[in-house]
């Protein structure tokens, strides 16, 4: 019989992928939520992680990037 | 389906072909329509109209086909037969020109005569005038091009001020324009009924260029004009004929009737004429007002006020100007650092750029904005806008677009290659397919085509 | 679907021969022409400017200022004004013709004067543009009079300018044949053609010079005839196959001359080789 699953997929480069099956082996969403690892640049996930994982993503921007502050404060 | 939606705007082309063919028809009827079509045709369907404007008969689609050329060195002339092809589909499209058949039973094709003769009248004369100015004697009260601009420019900003700022300075715009904003689904009420709050779509709209903004807006309006009880043929005919005046004329109002009277008291409001008062007869277009129908392709057409922005390579920007509204645009997408008496300092940094995408806004549309208002010196530049500041605001942006999520169903474990292809050749033709892998025989389709493939599958297997 | 505006200058030939032909279908075409023109893309602009064999004048737009015009007809207005500054221009130019003493048989139109005119006048447009973006620009030229070869310096100056300009210069022939500007067409890049009657004028205009030069290339067009490219010479301003150049400034005679009239530089020609006797030892 075939397997049925609801979810999101997901499509972005080989570098963002290895981080989100980062993400998914620590739990930094509280379970893991890869569903299918389907190839290099597709993955699919639990339907409800949408929001979560964006705030994630942000917030490791946020860590990884130089916010300059103006001279003239 | 994730994220905000960017602002498309219709131009003239599309938003005829969206009305009946009989509005199309009946609005055919006047010189004006018929002139502000033509202009907004690509070139190649306005030279097919020129070359059958003087000819009565239909036309054989072969001479039409004898037009495109049959060799040539170095260049695609598949090319060129595609271009003809769009050309004619155009004309097609908005009942320009319609496929007959002629004497010889022989397809063919015939220009429509009532947008002929209304074309020919406007270009080489003839008819009578739609202005009806002639009787019109010289005004004691004379406005000159400045003060119209002037009070243009105040009228428009006043209503992107209210955009801004929708709490307060309500009572400042009409509620006709107010209504217009809404329908436009620029504002939102928010929760208590007198709250308007402005949505991702009104920040889009605020940064867009004046002509633009004009063209948009009056689609809207245009849109709501059936629900008031005022003609839409009326209205749209008075509007093409307000596009063709010259500035600094003023026109007669003899013979216009109550629909369009209370047409043009709007087009007061919104700043697009100049009424001194009702009763004066008369009244003058304003640089908005004019070539409207081109949209964003005015373009640079005339160029009302300079713009005052000076942009650095180090993201900082200077704004020479007082304007709280200019002021206000800015601080969408930039940090406001310094204010002097006569400029302003602000800079552009990942985290207003990036509060600007959140709204909805797009990279491509503040470098536009950018360009736009950017001061004349910044034209002797070769770019205007620094390479660097405008690469960095795409890349903040493409950063942002780094995963594609897309909700779906997936299916694995099939249990031949057999029935893997019959399932997946039916979602892709159906056009639900969003990813198949053969060789581990998993496919996902959309969350919407889910149904329809069940159903198919349960079929497939009855058999 | 962004175009670019096309600045067109129109030089119109109004020699006094016009007569022979039809003077009245032959300024319809050409104010026809100029309003179709105006009329195809808001961006667009004009100048018209008028030759015959006395002066050029520029007949649109008009130095003298419009006072407030009322549309008369269906026309869009501004065309409407097109039309009345050309019908002013020519009137004056009539009335100033009429009353010269000169004979206009032999001469023939200062359409060269006229071209260079229309070059400046597209320069000076283009630097008054805001944004300093390239202006599109072409410059058409309709002629009816007969050609004599005197203007051809003049005109190989105007072609050449209008060359490094990239303004490509059409030109449409009442009439006869004229090789000199079938020449300039070929060397800027526009399109000739002759029109046999002055009824076919408008119609050939419409059909083949109306597009800018992109969309020309779109459409089927007959196929250019071989240019004669034959110099006039400098004395006596015949075309010739064959002729002697000088070597400082390339001026073109038909026979081998001592001094060129030009440059002044002296030549030497038939003179005896001298032999050098002192080599031989």
């Amino acid at each position: 019989m075939v397997n049925v699953m609801k979810g999101i997929l997901i499509k972005c480069d080989p570098v963002m992928k290895q981080f989100l099956l980062h993400l998914d082996e620590t739990m930094k969403l509280g379970s893991k939520f890869v569903l299918v690892d389907l190839d290099e640049c597709h993955l699919f996930v639990q339907p409800e992680v949408y929001n979560s994982l964006k705030n994630l993503i942000d917030e490791q921007y946020e860590k990884v990037y130089y916010n300059q502050k103006s001279s003239l404060e | 389906m994730y994220g905000p939606q960017t602002l498309t705007c219709k131009n003239l082309q599309e938003y005829l072909k969206s009305l009946s063919r009989d509005i199309l028809d009946r609005l055919y009827n006047h010189p004006a329509t018929c002139l502000a079509v033509f202009r907004e045709l690509p070139a190649l369907s306005r030279q097919f109209i020129l070359r059958l404007l003087f000819v009565n008969k239909p036309v054989a689609q072969v001479l039409l086909a004898s037009w495109i050329p049959q060799h040539d060195a170095g260049r695609d002339v598949g090319d060129i037969a595609a271009e003809h092809r769009q050309g004619t589909q155009v004309l097609l499209d908005m009942c320009i020109w319609q496929e007959v058949k002629d004497q010889q039973g022989n397809m063919a094709i015939r220009l429509s005569s009532t947008f002929r003769e209304n074309l020919k009248v406007a270009i080489l004369g003839g008819g009578r005038p739609w202005t009806m100015s002639a009787t019109l004697d010289s005004d004691p009260h004379q406005r000159n091009v400045e003060f119209l601009d002037k009070y243009a420019m105040d009228r428009w900003e006043s209503v992107l001020q209210f955009l801004v700022q929708p709490g307060r300075g309500q009572k400042a715009i009409s509620r006709d324009a107010m209504r217009t904003l809404l329908h436009a689904g620029l504002i939102e009420s928010s929760g208590e009924s007198d709250n308007m709050q402005i949505t991702s779509a009104g920040f889009q709209f605020l940064l867009l260029d004046t002509a633009s903004q004009v063209w948009f807006f009056i689609l809207k309006y245009l849109e709501t004009v059936t629900e008031r009880g005022m003609s839409l043929v009326a209205c749209l005919t008075f509007l093409f004929k307000l596009s063709f005046s010259t500035l600094g004329k003023d026109y007669s109002m003899e013979g216009m009737d109550n629909e369009l009277l209370t047409f043009l008291q709007h087009l007061r409001e919104f700043g697009l004429v100049y009424l001194r008062k009702r009763s004066s007869g008369r009244f003058y277009p304003t640089r908005l007002a004019l070539n409207i129908t081109a949209g964003q392709n005015k373009g640079i057409i005339d160029v009302p006020k300079q713009g005052n922005l000076i942009i650095e390579t180090n993201y900082r920007v200077y704004a020479y100007t007082t304007s709280e509204l200019q002021i206000s645009l800015l601080a969408i997408f930039c940090d406001i650092e310094g204010r002097f008496p006569n400029m302003v300092v602000a800079s552009i940094s990942r985290s207003s750029v990036r509060r600007a995408l959140l709204k909805g806004i797009g990279a491509e549309q503040i470098i536009s904005f950018l360009k736009q208002h950017c001061h004349p010196q910044m034209y002797k530049l070769s770019s205007v806008v620094p390479r660097t500041v405008a690469d960095q605001i795409k890349l903040w942006e493409m950063e942002r677009e780094r995963l594609e999520f897309t909700e779906g169903v997936l299916y694995k474990d099939f249990m031949s290659l057999h029935d893997f292809n019959l399932l997946s050749n039916y979602a892709s033709s159906n056009g639900v397919l969003i990813y198949s892998d053969e060789r581990q025989r998993t496919m996902v389709v959309t969350k919407k085509g889910h149904p329809s493939i069940k159903t198919f599958w349960k079929e497939e297997q009855a058999k | 679907m962004t175009e670019e505006g096309c600045l067109l200058v129109m030089v119109v030939d109004m020699h006094p021969q016009l007569a022979e032909h039809d003077a009245h279908t032959y300024l319809n075409a050409v104010v026809a022409f100029a309003n179709l023109h105006l009329a195809a893309n808001v961006r667009n602009s004009l100048g018209v400017l008028a030759a015959n064999h006395l002066e050029s004048r520029f007949l649109y737009p008009s130095c003298d200022g419009d006072g407030v015009e009322r549309q008369r007809d269906g026309r869009l207005e501004m065309l409407g004004q097109v039309d009345r500054a050309i019908e002013r221009g020519l009137k004056t130019m009539a009335v100033a013709a009429g009353a010269s003493p000169m004979h206009s048989e032999q001469s023939e139109s200062l359409l060269s004067g006229a071209m260079g005119r229309g070059l400046l006048y597209i320069k000076r447009r283009e630097t008054e543009e805001v944004l300093t973006k390239k202006l599109q620009s072409r410059l058409l030229v309709l002629k009816i009079s007969s050609d004599t070869g005197s203007q051809y310096l003049t005109y190989i100056n105007a072609y050449l300018t209008a060359q490094k300009m990239s303004t490509p210069v059409d030109v449409c022939v009442v009439g006869g044949e004229c090789g000199l500007l079938q020449q300039g067409a070929d060397i800027t890049g526009g399109t000739y053609h002759c029109v046999r009657q002055v009824t076919e004028l408008l119609q050939t205009l419409l059909l083949m010079y109306h597009c800018g030069p992109a969309t020309r290339r779109k459409m089927n067009a007959p196929p250019p005839d071989t240019v004669d490219y034959r110099a006039a010479c400098f004395c006596h301003r015949t075309l010739v196959d064959m002729a002697s150049v000088c070597s400082n400034c390339l001026s073109v005679y038909c026979k081998a001359v001592p001094l060129c009239t030009t440059c002044n530089v002296i030549f030497q020609t038939d003179r005896p080789l001298v032999r050098l006797s002192k080599k031989k030892k």
